[in-house]
């Protein structure tokens, strides 16, 4: 059937080489060309400058220690809660989820009124000892540190807890009735077996902070401290510098090869020791925490309360605050704010409305492209599957402001008479192309399952067919299709890194909004925002694990 | 591999309820008792959920009992950690550390104990060729086959020449020709050894085959315990006689007593039953008729007269369902012995080996 093949081919073929392919070679094209003729003059400027090397160095320095401090968090509390008797497990497993899903940038502004400079912890420092200088410097590098360890510790927790998890009991059994003590055991058998799931979630932790944007441009600008998302962000809107865009070009490949080396690295380490652990069955041995019981449960709800908690009190606070600088009570508390972002700024209603429409209209792209990659990677057998593939996970892979620029690079002219830049459909694509791989898979996994129950099905009688049609198929296609929509959506709504490059007035994002209330000091609106930013997030992603949580038990 | 002193095994009132995060409880074993010789092996056989394995693992110490002692030589065992136990355990699904060559899982117990690595070597090769593991040394588990895994693990145990050696149905994953040949041998090193050891299954014929006594377990306690032939030939009770083997019940009523038994009257005849085989047995009780405890003749002949109602061929047995005066017995005879073959609806006669009855008291058991 040529024309249905026509009919699937040409949109998904237009759409991954107009968004995904097309933009990629753009990038590749301007680092190494200058008015239309190739030369390495960007990666030599590139190169020969001491300010990039420094930049090159931060990025890696802030990324190695967020990568340690926050592993070693996220691996000891996914122990403590999987293996010990340690007390209000419950709490703490859901506890656990909060910093994973508050917006990174958010969790930055968070920490600004908790402990930057006119935050809580330094005001009340400076009043009670009379000290002129601030307890603790929250910009630079160890702020920025510090913020990006704790906004994906859990993603270190949630690879090692599933690890943990997924181990089967017997093992540590075996070692404790072979003579082994519970510290012994946890040495000789759980570490080693865990050890992967450890490696992997600090990889992971690493390339999230290393692609980040929001912290390091809330902490680092004030303090002139770069990193490279931050200072191809820079470069970009540098326009007075010649060549200000193949120089940023060049600097997101060098972002790129940094991780991609990071990634081939982990390969090379895992690759061989994964140990296909069976599913658990029963309970595995729990370490009792004995006389420290109660002081590690204190000390790690001081963790989540200082961590968690005091930062999300203290914006809060500050949204609430009539007048900035005046000090704290209650009677300088209202919800003035509020009331002046929804009444008296327009823009906030327009950035809102943006947010939310690109955020649905993206994920339904999303949802329509993956049916088509979907019944392509499932029930076809072309050849250039794995290219296909590769196309759709490339702009999750990559960092966001390198998917960004290479937008602009594409559409800055106008293309086949189409003009996207400067409009909202530029960040209509970019969405789409970097949330697409989240919409694929479960759409992918349904039809797999489909693929073989219809199968079976059409083996026996027509009758079980149109059953099985009506019981299987279309309940599962249809679930799929809903948690594809939610799991593009919800990053979506509240997304920073790409809109940031790609906004025009009329054209802002919530992120954007409160990025830019930010950066011209309006601190009470900026905060105010940002808890709406907040609220919305946590609706959305609750939103989602109900969804996504009853339809697996459907 | 050096033979330890075998230990004694005794275990009384043993309680055991596992707690659900509703709050509900479920009692797995209930008043728990056994003594095991030293150097013996004992098979603890019940049908799933029967509490056999929470027998075990509050033996190796993976679950605190309730309520009850366990004494290994007189020596109470319950305040020890597991791995203070000095227990050999092996599983079901083996659980070798994936992580671990064959050598470095069968020498762990001997690393935990700081062996010098010279006798390390020398008794886990020593494990390893008494279980013909030699060549597969330096394997990562993942690159065996479940034979070889089940191998492995028992070395593993054996190598701490442990007090005492629990099996927790360690060769249900195998296939049956496998099980077959890994049961004989698991029986012979055990003898050979002396280790005392605890073996859970519910397959009835690798209790038999493998024990020196069989503990049969139902709803967390111990329902009869004794060799497999007294078990068999002399069940206690009629879950016994059920579980294990089959087993015609027939209605009966004792009509006389005698210095050397009884004489019971079942399918309109008396039969006589030695004293051994009629516990405590008066007016109405149930007769206890094994399938291969008749033979069949040709019509007229033997003790009773039946009509064919189903047969089905298996091969080296025959299973006959025969109707005797409303009362449907089967028989089970081995095939080819006949010249003439028996179809469904023949007559036929029965002879029954009157020395196998056993008889039980009727009331029916709550
Ligand atoms: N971890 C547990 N939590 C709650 N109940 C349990 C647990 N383990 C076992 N039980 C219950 O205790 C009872 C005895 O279980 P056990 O595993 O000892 O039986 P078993 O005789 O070994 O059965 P099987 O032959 O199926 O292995 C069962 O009713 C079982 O459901
Ligand atoms: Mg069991």
């Amino acid at each position: 059937m040529p024309i249905l093949r026509l009919l699937l081919g040409l949109p998904l073929g237009l759409v991954l080489v107009g968004a995904v392919a097309y933009p990629s070679l753009i990038l590749v094209w301007h680092a190494f060309t200058r008015d239309g003729r190739p030369t390495l003059a960007n990666l030599a400027a590139v190169l020969h400058d001491a300010d990039i090397w420094r930049v090159l160095w931060n990025s890696v320095h802030v990324s190695v220690w967020a990568t340690l401090l926050g592993g070693a968090v996220g691996t000891g509390l996914a122990f403590l809660v999987a293996r010990t008797d340690l007390p209000g497990q419950r709490i703490f497993r859901t506890a656990l989820m909060v910093p994973y899903l508050i917006p990174p940038f958010i969790a930055a502004l968070a920490w600004l009124a908790l402990a930057g400079p006119v935050g809580f912890v330094n005001q009340l420092w400076m009043a009670v000892t009379g000290a002129e200088e601030p307890l603790f410097r929250i910009y630079g590098a160890r702020g920025i540190i510090l913020v990006l360890a704790l906004a994906h510790y859990p993603l270190a927790y949630f690879t090692v807890l599933a690890s943990l998890e997924r181990m089967d009991p017997a093992l540590e059994e075996a070692a404790r009735s072979s003579g082994a003590s519970p510290a012994r055991t946890a040495r000789d058998v759980t570490l080693p077996l865990v050890a992967p799931a450890i490696g992997a979630g600090a990889i992971l932790v690493f390339l999230r902070c290393m692609e980040n944007f929001g912290i390091p441009a809330i902490l680092g600008f004030p303090a002139k401290y770069f990193v490279l998302t931050t200072k191809i962000y820079a470069t970009i809107l540098d326009f007075d510098r010649a060549h200000n865009l193949g120089l940023a070009a060049t600097l997101s490949l060098l972002l790129v090869a940094v991780a991609g080396g990071v990634l081939a690295l982990q390969r090379r380490i895992l690759g061989g020791r994964a140990y296909g652990l069976t599913r658990a069955v029963g309970q595995p041995p729990i370490f009792s925490l004995g006389q420290w019981r109660r002081t590690v449960g204190i000390a790690v709800t001081v963790f989540l309360l200082a961590t968690s908690v005091a930062p999300l009190l203290a914006i809060l606070l500050t949204a609430l605050t009539r007048a900035y600088g005046m000090p704290f009570g209650w009677s300088n508390l209202g919800l003035q704010n509020f009331h002046t972002l929804f009444f008296k700024v327009p823009v906030v209603w327009r950035a809102m409305r943006n947010s939310l429409v690109l955020a649905a209209s993206a994920a339904t792209f999303a949802v329509v492209l993956a049916i088509l990659i979907a019944y392509v990677q499932v029930r076809t057998r072309v050849r250039g599957k794995g290219f296909l593939e590769a196309l759709v996970i490339l702009p999750f892979a990559v960092p966001g402001t390198v998917v960004a620029l290479a937008m602009i690079l594409a559409f800055l002219r106008p293309l086949l008479g189409l003009s996207l830049y400067n409009t909202i459909w530029i960040i209509l694509v970019a969405y789409v192309a970097r949330f697409l791989t989240l919409a694929v898979k479960p759409v992918a996994a349904a039809f797999t399952q489909v693929h073989t129950s219809l199968e079976e099905a059409a083996r026996s009688s027509g009758a079980s067919l149109s059953r099985s049609l009506r019981d299987i198929t279309i309940p599962l296609i249809r679930s799929a299709l809903v948690s594809g929509w939610f799991l593009a959506a919800v990053p979506a709504i509240t997304e920073l890194t790409l809109s940031v490059l790609l906004w025009s007035a009329g054209n802002e994002t919530i992120g954007v909004m409160v990025f830019n209330m930010h950066e011209e000091g309006k601190v009470l609106l900026s905060s105010a925002l940002a808890i709406v930013v907040m609220a919305v997030a946590l609706t959305s992603n609750l939103l989602l694990r109900r969804l996504t949580s009853g339809l697996a038990e459907a | 591999m050096s033979t330890g002193t075998a230990k004694a095994l005794e275990l009384r009132g043993l309680r055991k309820a596992y707690r659900l995060p509703g709050g509900r409880s479920v009692p797995a074993v209930r008043d728990f008792s056994l003594r095991v010789e030293p150097g013996e092996f004992v098979t603890l056989l019940g049908p799933s959920g029967s509490g056999k394995t929470t027998v075990l693992r509050t033996l190796a110490g993976l679950e605190e009992p309730d309520a009850g002692e366990i004494l290994l030589d007189g020596v109470p065992l319950t305040p020890l950690p597991p791995h203070q136990r000095h227990i050999g355990l092996v599983f079901q699904n083996y659980a070798l550390f994936p992580h671990l060559t064959v050598f470095e899982n069968v020498a762990y117990s001997l690393r935990i104990r700081r062996t010098p690595d010279v006798r390390i070597r020398d008794e886990v090769e020593a494990a390893l060729k008494t279980l013909g593991l030699e060549e597969l040394a330096s394997r990562l588990p993942g690159q065996l086959s479940g034979g070889q895994q089940q191998r492995v693990a028992l070395a593993r145990a054996l190598v701490m020449h442990p007090d005492l050696l629990l099996f927790d149905e360690p060769l249900s994953n195998l296939d049956a020709k496998l099980r077959f040949q890994v049961r004989s041998e698991l029986r012979r090193l055990q003898k050979r050894l002396g280790i005392t050891a605890l073996y859970v299954t519910h397959d009835q014929a690798e209790a038999m085959s493998l024990s020196d006594r069989i503990a049969v377990m139902r709803d967390g306690r111990v329902e009869q315990v004794g060799t497999p032939e007294a078990i068999y030939a002399r069940p206690a009770t009629l879950f016994v006689a059920d579980f294990i083997g089959r087993v015609n019940i027939l209605p009966g009523r004792v009509v006389d007593r005698g210095g050397s038994g009884v004489t019971v009257e079942a399918l309109d005849r008396r039969w006589n039953v030695a004293a051994d085989r009629c516990p405590g047995a008066a007016g109405e009780v149930l007769v206890l008729l094994r399938p291969e405890a008749v033979g069949l003749t040709e019509a007229g002949q033997g003790d009773l007269a039946g009509t064919v109602e189903e047969l089905e061929y298996r091969g080296d047995q025959t299973e006959y369902r025969i109707q005797i005066g409303g009362v449907h017995v089967v028989v089970v005879e081995s095939s080819p012995r006949r010249t003439r073959r028996i179809v469904e609806g023949d007559r036929v006669g029965l002879r029954v080996f009157e020395d196998t009855l056993h008889i039980l008291p009727a009331q029916r058991e709550g």
